[in-house]
């Protein structure tokens, strides 16, 4: 911004210098072209229905796999809501890329693109089948009982539920920004969705819409991620690649799935409504889980500026598992950051190989 | 507001009256119960819908064969009811069905306009409030000797007095009881609608989404059977039916590459 400026309205640094510098910005868009994303090579190993399960190369020049191969393996959960390319945006920017370097087997669920196919999936066909049937082919795989199973958002709530429910499965335990807690008072998502009548919402809409679900999530702070976002294109527009970093962002924001209408139902029910995890009151399929039951050592990341997962929502996991292992870590910063920031990528990859190596 | 001045002179000042006036322009006349002037859903679209009242009632239904023609008639009849204020007379005689989904839905639409003002209003408090929490802030700035300096500045500010206001609001009860209102009525209507829609495909035998879920739900069924029947045989395998991929991608085989995003897709 050219500040010092007297525009010919009388406004110091003139409204023309924050127009021209939108204006540099948009040009700068024009030209940018094409964006990658996901840069990692990787094999897909098992399908079911819409669901791939990708084994991740070792990085060229890294360490051989083969004697990672004998460790267990770290098998990546992510949300039904978004795509899990997050975990490998670029190549700076890939905790996937960070866990590689470190020795680790990396294994990610992609869940796929529901569609009217899909909607009467329930949490017990995403829990107890898809991702039981994902654990089973990558223990096997290593010839092992057990992997290492890390979820990330609502992944991390599914699989504190697969853990609970199989913990002869599991043997560590990670959870990034996950919600357990789903009524803590600075839960705003959660006061929403209190008094929406979500099963005539499923019924007569069926599967729930990314879009939809896009414009809940920007409402949640509309002034700035409707207004200031786009306005600091400006401050970019000479740098090409904060530029193509700002297109992959929104490439992944706005790249979201619709959600299996039974399953959103079932979400919004029995965890955002009925808190059923902390009241220890959820069944999925004939079998209770029991949180109790996740006696398996568990690393709790958390972000301690996270608008969709508070912190408090994810803390209390301590009170609620049955393990003495218990590692809380704090990241500072957001639901968002904490995937892409500079200060994550130096951080959690370091935290969360240690912790498993230190286990292993 | 002349303490907004320092530096800067009084430019902050003049930007956020000048917003204000713009908003006050925008939304006309206040009403009594602070919701800004802005006309009512039906009556912004109520030549449109005069218009389509006279094709469901006389035209569409004189070129429509059989019961669909009818059918048709009875929408229009229902229409024409809601647009004369009869509506809400329960219906009788052979058309009786028809006109109850089509006061349903009316009655959804109408529940929808009265909410959409209301959260239009509610959202223009937001704004209003924003404005006057800028002129505060902007002042305190002023006055220890920290004027805004610039536009970019101004604008980050008026970002951060939006998401304090709006937060606020968000957060209380009233808000989230109007939100979900707002939700379920739109919903209520979507329902009335989809009801009409698959009164009509059934009359020209064209498959609906009811009939589809019936399938979706026969399917989930026998495959749960048949799952279930299978992981009770003890030769079949255990897991499930599902396959690994079908030849299972080896480190040899062409790995997934980076995917290039489309330029304009986001």
């Amino acid at each position: 911004m050219a500040a010092q400026l007297e525009g010919s309205n009388g406004v110091p640094g003139g409204e023309a210098g924050f127009g021209a510098d939108m204006a540099a910005g948009l040009e700068a868009l024009r030209g940018i072209g094409d964006v990658e994303i996901a840069p990692t090579l990787k094999d897909a190993v098992y399908r079911e229905d819409k669901l791939v399960l990708y084994r991740y190369r070792p990085l060229e020049g890294e360490a051989s796999r083969t004697p990672q191969s004998k460790r267990i393996p770290l098998l990546i959960c992510y949300a039904l809501v978004n795509r899990p390319y997050m975990l490998d945006l670029q190549e700076d920017r890939s905790l996937i890329r960070g866990l590689l370097r470190r020795g680790i087997d990396v294994y990610l669920i992609d869940w796929g693109m529901p569609d009217g196919a899909d909607r009467y999936l329930e949490l017990d066909d995403y829990i107890n089948r898809y991702l039981h049937h994902c654990v089973s082919h990558v223990a096997a795989a290593h010839g092992a009982e057990k992997v290492n199973l890390l979820g990330v958002c609502q992944g991390g709530t599914f699989s504190l539920c697969y853990a609970a429910a199989h913990p002869e499965r599991v043997q560590n335990l990670v959870t990034m920004v996950t919600p357990v807690d789903f009524r803590t008072p600075d839960n705003l998502l959660s006061k929403w969705v209190q008094g929406v009548d979500v099963d005539e919402l499923v019924r007569v809409s069926g599967n729930i819409s990314g879009e939809l679900l896009n414009y809940v999530f920007l409402s949640l702070m509309p002034f700035r991620l409707l207004g200031q976002k786009y306005a600091g294109i400006g401050d970019i527009a000479h740098d090409p690649v904060q530029l193509r970093n700002f297109l992959r962002m929104e490439k992944w924001i706005f790249d979201s799935p619709d959600q299996a209408g039974e399953a959103f139902r079932q979400f919004i029910t029995w965890f955002y409504r009925e808190n059923r995890l902390v009241t220890d009151t959820l069944t999925l399929g004939s079998g209770p889980v029991h949180l109790r039951n996740v006696t398996m050592p568990v690393l709790n990341v958390y972000a301690t500026q996270d608008h969709l997962v508070p912190p408090a929502a994810s803390t209390v996991l301590k009170d609620l598992v049955g393990t003495p292992d218990y590692t809380p870590y704090a990241f500072d910063g957001g639901h968002i950051g904490i995937y892409v920031s500079g200060r994550a990528q130096k951080d959690l990859p370091a935290v969360i190989s240690d912790w498993l190596r230190s286990r292993s | 507001m002349s303490s907004t001045g320092g530096p800067a002179g009084d430019w902050v000042h003049a930007w956020i009256e000048g917003q204000k006036t713009a908003f006050a322009k925008w939304s006309g006349e206040r009403q009594p119960a602070g919701v800004p002037g802005i006309k009512s859903i039906s009556e912004l679209f109520a030549p449109a819908l005069a218009a389509a009242q006279s094709a469901l009632g006389a035209g569409a239904a004189r070129g429509m064969p059989g019961s669909l023609g009818l059918l048709w008639g009875g929408q229009g009849a229902a229409a024409t009811g809601a647009a004369t204020g009869t509506w809400g007379i329960p219906g009788v005689g052979p058309l009786r069905e028809q006109q109850a989904a089509a006061q349903a839905m009316a009655s959804a639409l109408a529940d929808v306009e009265r909410l959409s003002l209301e959260m239009a209003g509610t959202l223009a408090r937001i704004h209003a409030d924003t404005l006057d929490l800028l002129a505060r802030r902007a002042a305190e700035q002023a006055n220890q000797g920290k004027p805004v300096e610039d536009v970019k500045a101004l604008y980050d500010l008026w970002i951060d007095c939006g998401e304090v206001t709006y937060a606020k609001v968000a957060h209380s009860d009233a808000y989230c009881r109007l939100q979900a209102d707002l939700c379920n009525s739109g919903v209520r209507f979507q329902a009335a609608e989809r009801q009409q829609m698959e009164r009509w495909l059934k009359l020209l035998d064209l498959p609906t989404r009811a009939e589809v879920n019936t399938l979706n739900l026969r399917i989930r069924d026998l495959q749960r059977r048949l799952e279930s029947a299978m992981a009770r045989t003890p030769t079949a395998p255990k897991a499930s039916l599902r396959k690994p991929a079908k030849k299972p991608v080896t480190a040899r085989a062409a790995p997934v590459r980076a995917q290039r995003t489309s330029r304009l897709k986001s």
